[in-house]
């Protein structure tokens, strides 16, 4: 059986320290994945991370004509008015985005039931999976300091069970919280994880206890080097079968099977 | 580039006709975490699955808020279960005292690496006289001298000048200490829970790859995160080599 790998979490665009971006480009990214044997990628765009409808537009001219990269649009709360959500959606989708992605932390915004309805339900009916980042960017020591870094799990908890049908994505869900991620595996069933940032026996445990399919993975390139996180996967102690789920088959599946 | 070690990881193959010595490894649990798995022979069995050689440990919960003497009983038993895979460095914490005490302590369990010294709530300067007669015992004991952090390179330098027996590991891949590195022979850089982009190269290319050492945080992390990063470094397979084992090897033995 072959093991495909598809990464949840890449980054496109130069940010204000090189050293969170030696690679940038499109080209350059899909260099890196050849070396690595990673076949396709959902990617963002830095420029998002600023203003969220220039970063994704500039996102929509890179991944154009590349069917490996997958558009990962990063949005915020439509209740605002700043945008139509299904519309918004509409035109994502037809220039080859797959999947959203919130930022609660970077983009001061409340991540509860009440002010993500629109948003959840245009990406629901658009089969986007929904990325979770609650990473704090103004940090110095990232990405280190994602040892000791956490989201906020109660938050995605609440959100998660009022919006059963939707799927969400925790990326960089901490390497020290195995309690909070475990127990959030154990009372929801459409919260996925990253399998990037976890300690030592967790892809087993989670594997047995809550299944393969609540793990996708995801590098966070290139900020951090997948090679160590495909490494992780590769010599995990399960199946086969088990590995090419994480390693690509979950997040096929969260995106409709629409990565082809 | 002869790239059998990347294709090895890229399938998930053991390590097969490679040394592979993990420099930096824990024992026991620590408060945050779940530790999955942590007895002798499920630590030993998952080395033996990845195809890791040996295992250099220390205790884990020491380094922050643990009792250290404690936790080189429970690593000494490690080393004594399984000798030809674990080999021992003794925790040091900064403060208490006796140090040269606790390290023949370790010695006669079986700990005879070195030692282990972390800087969470031990804010010490290994340069203060407190710290003398201990790095007198390594330096004529040629002992290795793992630490979390050792602080501003000119401090360190002064210690690699005065101790030139003591093999000096750093404990994360500082790159502040890569020159360190390259003008000492007795300076090395551990690529421990280095998993930034590129930084495997960018750090060889500073230092020198007879001057880099892989480590793990095996049982914090997982023992391939760093193996990974190593396996897909844009390097040679020789001086992947070197960092895999080679290096520590030499450490070890010399």
């Amino acid at each position: 059986m072959s093991i495909e790998f598809l990464d949840c979490n890449v980054r496109l665009g130069r940010t204000n320290n090189p050293l969170d971006s030696k690679i940038h480009t499109s080209a350059q990214i899909r260099e890196h994945m050849k070396h690595c044997g990673i076949k396709g990628a959902l990617v963002f765009h830095n420029e998002a991370l600023t203003d969220w409808r220039g970063g994704n537009r500039l996102l929509a001219d890179e991944i154009a004509g590349h069917p490996e990269l997958y558009g990962c649009a990063v949005v915020v709360p439509a209740c605002t008015g700043e945008y139509n959500a299904d519309e918004y959606f509409s035109e994502l989708d037809t220039l080859g985005f797959r999947a959203v992605r919130l930022f609660p932390k970077l983009n001061n915004f409340i991540m509860k039931p009440w002010s993500m309805e629109e948003t959840l339900k245009g990406a629901l009916k658009h089969k986007f999976p929904v990325l979770i980042d609650y990473m704090d960017y103004s940090d110095p020591m990232l990405p280190y300091s994602t040892w000791d870094f956490s989201p906020d799990y109660d938050e995605i908890y609440e959100i998660a069970r009022a919006y059963p049908e939707n799927n969400f994505i925790v990326v960089i869900p901490g390497m020290q919280s195995q309690r909070k991620q475990y127990a959030i595996l154990a009372k929801t069933e459409n919260v996925y994880l990253e399998c990037s940032s976890f300690g030592y026996g967790s892809i087993e445990h989670i594997c047995s206890n809550f299944g393969c399919r609540r793990l996708i993975f995801g590098s966070y390139m290139p900020v951090l080097e997948p090679g160590a996180f495909m490494t992780y996967i590769m010599y995990a102690d399960i199946s086969v079968e088990e590995k090419a789920a994480i390693a690509g088959g979950n997040l096929r599946k969260l995106m409709g099977g629409r990565d082809e | 580039m002869n790239e059998k070690i990347l294709k090895l990881a890229r399938h998930g193959k053991r390590f097969d006709g490679e040394l592979i010595i993990d420099s930096h490894c824990h024992v026991g649990h620590a408060m945050p975490t779940i530790t999955h798995g942590d007895s002798i022979s499920a630590i030993q069995g998952t080395l033996e699955r990845i195809g890791i050689d040996e295992a250099c440990i220390c205790t884990r919960g020491a380094g922050v808020v643990g009792d250290p003497f404690l936790g080189n009983d429970r690593t000494a038993e490690y080393v004594k279960r399984v000798p030809r895979m674990f080999r021992g460095y003794v925790t040091i914490a900064a403060n208490y005292g006796n140090f040269v005490e606790e390290i023949k302590r370790g010695e006669a369990m079986g700990l005879t690496l070195g030692i282990k010294m972390h800087s969470y709530r031990q804010p010490h300067d290994l340069n203060e006289g407190r710290f003398r007669d201990m790095l007198e015992y390594l330096d004529s004991r040629g002992m290795i001298l793992l630490h979390h952090y050792f602080g501003r390179p000119e401090r360190l330098e002064q210690l690699l000048k005065t101790y030139r027996n003591i093999k000096f590991l750093e404990g994360h891949c500082i790159f502040d200490y890569a020159r360190l590195a390259r003008k000492y022979d007795n300076m090395y850089i551990n690529t421990c829970a280095e998993i930034g982009f590129d930084n495997i190269r960018r750090i060889t290319e500073a230092a020198g790859a007879d001057k880099i050492i892989y480590g793990s945080d095996l049982s914090a992390l997982d023992a391939t995160f760093s193996l990974g990063a190593v396996a897909y470094a844009k390097i040679s397979d020789e001086d992947k080599r070197k960092i895999l084992g080679l290096n520590m090897k030499r450490l070890i033995e010399g």
